[in-house]
């Protein structure tokens, strides 16, 4: 049997007896066997435990009115007075709900669970309707996320005690059924009652503490969901008059808890050396207080406590899970700084529907007949007592007014990507680079103060490069550029291709992107990779004529002494705005490339 | 009801606890802006705040909270009546919640649905503004805000006046009230017009060294199994803080500003390039609450110090090639100018 199995059950068990205490667990699993013997047994517990099932879902592109509420138009006109009509958490106080693919959960709905979660109930101000209604929920956040770009909110991730990857466990590793049904004989309100009781030492929270420090995490609230576990985990285990908590919960708080959110492993061998010599943060409050001896011999002491509590702990995860979990921290750590909200344009046509506005239906605005009904039926009564006293005959039942009219809104997301398409082929020369590079480094600059994105890619010898992906990141912009390397062929095809392939990705994802090329056009590299300028050029201009079908703005910036005609034609052909630049410099170059953009 | 943690059990975090009593007290800064790391207590501090002001007299049953000596911005319908001194209470200072999701007609206040359909009614609905007139209100996640929202308060926290006219209705009533916003600077930015009306705006990081982790972790641990009996814990220690609170207020219109301050406050901004007079403006303001909070009588380079940070770093020129970010700057700043 799977040891991680029984780790995953205890989170099962935990979330069941206080869904909202721990706020919920991330789930990664690819949908299969395991992850529905997973749930199964979570919605028997819940079961057990009395919690409502089966398990409510929220879907992932839920709109407010369906999460939080709304008036209800049909009953509205057929009772005459405002029914509201609850949204999905309105249902979910004391209980679980279910995420499917939580990693495409929208922000914004992401931070309105987030609100649910920290405050145990939902402040809703809609339609006319304000109440504040309890949510104390927990969520399972089912995470199907496969590359590397992909993952849940950072937001959600903070909120929820709990992190299981059940993609680690193989279906034939999995025990009897029965075994997991020994999990369920537990009675929940006595556990409860037992919990208050409860208190960890000085030293145990010290030790918490201390381990987090350990392990890299920052946040608290992970710290806190321990000491939660750790004492919930006391509760399951105690007789009514005992309340001690053991090193034992301890350990298990920190592997359910603590480990997963880890970015870091202390290696527990050399850690006893390591710590006599030098502490690797060295604490300015520990020096002062070595000074009383009291205080140090306790110091001591939650040491050793840490250092078990923690090795035995990381006893129970797979090594090779555990750094695959702190390898996927890290990555968040690094992606999330990007800031995914991004910039976004209400248009009329495309995008994701968010809400509505008034205005008067035309060609390129949609009406929203719900929003109109909604905006319509406060004012039936109103309207059918003017409409009798001027005593038309024919009264339809529903008397809407050009007022009520609302259209449709969508968001788009209208960011811009700017690529630089550097040629380091020797023939560009090594100085022509430099320029190259700092321009660049210019434009980034002034990337980021729109909060547009910036790519690189690079071509030389045999290939061309996507150096830097998408980023807002100066800093991995920078260092890329840092480390571009010069000298070899020029194979302009290839980079022509590379090149408007990303440029057709990111208009997929709705962003608008623009090249820049800096080269000297002289193409030598046929799109093979084999050297030859005849065939090189031929394929150069193939590559121009498909990428003048994606529209694309561009710009063509010639780095030769003395402008020649091969880079101007490519241009012409790609559609590219052409600029000789024999003899700029970076501050130069980086004016008309912004020239050109702005315009 | 849920229990908001005492605003004095809250460990560390000094500048932020500074700027939301500075805040408090000096409505005219604009409010503050918390942001910061996952965790920190930012929206802990902001609801704990409720408890710490006091209560305000208020035109009695007036939907708005108008100030029965207040001889302008008062609503329609205290206006009318000015001629006769009109009746009285007492209420707490509204903190008024502004959540996401929520709807317009809810915010700045729409036809009252349920007079409408069952009386046939023409009425008009007071919105979250109308709340919070006088009071506070408070955005979490606020850059999360939708941006039609986000342009209505913009409109509304400059002219200190709700106006409505749609669907037939015509209102317009005051709502000055002091913004406060949290929020997580990794999850979007900031619209600049926005980041404008917050008069501070305070960075919060999670405490790094042991013994404050410890700490927090022990308070909420307790808070968690005993609300009530922490409360009762710290209820002393907001009670102080309320007492401050008071005092500050008593004394705040006294509290003299010399020429050599003003000469310091205006090389702090010049030396940062920020721009106009709002930063000074906001600077000599925050200082003299300062000032007033430490129950001094005039405002010294040390109460200027101690909320330069606050007072300008939102209000700097970013630099996309200085990766030092704007409180260092402006702390840098300080330590030259003022070593």
């Amino acid at each position: 049997m799977n040891p991680y199995w029984l780790t995953c059950l205890h989170v099962a068990q935990l979330m069941t007896l206080a869904p909202h205490e721990f706020g919920g667990v991330i789930v990664h699993a690819r949908s299969g066997p395991v992850r529905e013997r997973w749930l199964q047994t979570l919605e028997q517990l819940a079961r057990h435990h009395g919690l409502a099932t089966p398990l409510r879902k929220i879907p992932s592109g839920i709109s407010d009115e369906n999460l939080l509420g709304g008036l209800d138009i049909e009953a509205t006109i057929i009772s005459g007075k405002p029914i509201f009509r609850p949204g999905l958490l309105s249902h979910c106080d004391q209980s679980l709900v279910i995420l499917p693919m939580a990693e495409r959960v929208e922000a914004g709905t992401v931070a309105r669970i987030a609100a649910a979660l920290d405050h145990g109930a939902i402040q809703v101000e809609r339609d006319g309707h304000g109440e504040r209604i309890a949510c104390a929920m927990g969520v399972i956040a089912l995470d199907e996320s496969i590359e590397e770009d992909e993952s849940v909110n950072p937001k959600l991730i903070e909120r929820c005690a709990f992190y299981i990857d059940l993609d680690s466990i193989a279906w034939h590793d999995l025990p009897d059924a029965k075994l997991d049904a020994e999990f369920i004989d537990l009675d929940r309100i006595s556990i409860q009652g037992r919990v208050e009781q409860i208190t960890l030492s000085d030293e145990q929270y010290a030790a918490l503490v201390g381990i987090a420090a350990q392990l890299g995490i920052v946040s608290l609230r992970a710290v806190q969901f321990a000491a939660r576990a750790a004492r919930y985990l006391a509760a399951m285990d105690l007789e009514w008059h005992e309340s001690e908590l053991s090193k034992e919960h301890l350990e298990r708080a920190v592997t359910l808890v603590l480990l997963p959110k880890a970015t870091q492993i202390p290696n527990m061998a050399d850690e006893t050396q390591a710590e006599d010599e030098s502490n690797p943060e060295p604490d300015p409050e520990e020096n002062e207080e070595a000074n009383s001896e009291e205080t140090s011999s306790q110091n001591q002491e939650t040491e050793v406590l840490e250092d078990q509590v923690l090795e035995a702990a990381q006893a129970a995860i797979p090594r090779e899970l555990l750094d695959r979990l702190t390898q996927l921290a890290l990555v968040r750590q690094k992606n999330h700084s990007a800031g995914k909200a991004g910039a976004s344009q209400l248009s009329h046509l495309r995008g994701r529907p968010m809400g509505s506005k008034p205005g008067m239906p035309s060609g390129n605005q949609r009406l929203s007949l719900m929003d109109t009904l909604r905006a319509a039926v406060p004012w039936q009564r109103i309207r059918q007592a003017q409409l009798k006293s001027s005593q038309n005959p024919s009264q339809p039942k529903i008397l809407i007014r050009k007022d009520d009219l609302r259209v449709k809104r969508y968001r788009q997301r209208n960011q811009t990507l700017t690529t630089f398409v550097v040629d380091a082929s020797g023939s560009a020369a090594i100085n022509r680079l430099a320029e190259a590079k700092g321009a660049v480094e210019l434009l980034l600059a002034e990337c980021y103060v729109r909060r547009d994105q910036v790519a690189l890619i690079s071509f030389r010898g045999s290939e061309a490069e996507l150096l830097l992906s998408p980023t807002r990141s100066l800093v991995r912009a920078k260092r890329s550029l840092a480390s571009l390397p010069g000298g070899g062929g020029t194979p302009l095809a290839l980079a022509i291709d590379t090149a408007f392939a990303l440029a057709k990705g990111s208009l997929k994802k709705g962003m608008t992107p623009t090249l820049v090329f800096l080269t000297d056009g002289r193409a030598n590299i046929a799109r093979d990779g084999t050297p030859g300028r005849t065939q090189a050029q031929v394929d150069a201009e193939q590559s121009a004529k498909l990428a003048s079908q994606i529209k694309v703005r561009s710009l063509w910036i010639d780095t030769s002494p003395q402008a020649r005609e091969e880079g101007g034609h490519i241009a012409r052909l790609i559609g590219s705005y052409y600029l000789p630049l024999p003899h700029a410099r970076a501050h130069e170059l980086s004016q008309a490339v912004l020239g050109v953009l702005h315009t | 009801m849920t229990r908001n943690y005492p605003f004095s059990a809250i460990v560390g975090q000094e500048d932020m606890k500074l700027a939301i009593l500075v805040a408090a007290l000096e409505p005219s800064i604009g409010g503050v802006l918390v942001m910061g790391d996952r965790g920190t207590g930012k929206s802990t501090a902001v609801r704990g705040l409720a408890s710490l002001l006091p209560t305000m007299t208020v035109v009695k049953d007036c939907a708005y909270g108008c100030d029965p000596k207040a001889m302008a911005g008062l609503c329609a319908i205290c206006s009318s009546g000015a001629k006769t001194k009109p009746k009285t209470e007492l209420r707490p200072v509204p903190v008024v919640d502004l959540p996401l999701g929520a709807t317009e007609d809810r915010v700045l206040g729409a036809l009252d649905i349920e007079k409408a359909l069952t009386l046939g009614e023409k009425a008009f609905e007071p919105g979250l503004l109308a709340k919070a007139n006088r009071g506070f209100l408070y955005i979490d996640e606020v850059n999360l805000l939708d941006d039609h929202l986000v342009d209505l308060l913009i409109d509304v926290a400059a002219s200190g006046q709700n106006v409505v006219e749609r669907e037939g209705l015509s209102v317009r009533h005051p709502a000055r009230f002091v913004l406060v916003g949290s929020g997580n600077p990794e999850e979007g930015e900031l619209r600049p017009q926005l980041l404008d009306r917050f008069g501070l705006a305070v960075e919060v990081k999670t405490p790094s060294d042991m013994p404050s982790r410890v700490e927090i972790i022990k308070r909420r641990d307790a808070f968690e199994r005993n609300p009530e009996a922490f409360m009762k814990i710290w209820d002393k220690e907001d009670a102080k803080i309320r007492e401050m609170m008071a005092n500050a207020r008593k004394k705040l219109a006294s509290v003299k500003v010399d020429d050599k301050l003003l000469h310091d406050a205006s090389t702090l901004c010049a030396h940062l390039g920020t721009d106009g007079l709002r930063g000074e403006l906001t600077l000599l303001r925050a200082s003299r609450a300062v000032a007033a909070l430490d129950g001094k009588n005039k405002v010294t380079r040390d109460h200027l110090k101690r909320i330069a940070v606050p007072a300008l770093q939102h209000r700097l020129r970013r630099n996309p090639l200085d990766e030092s970010s704007s409180a260092t700057r402006v702390q840098r700043a300080l330590d030259e100018l003022f070593a």
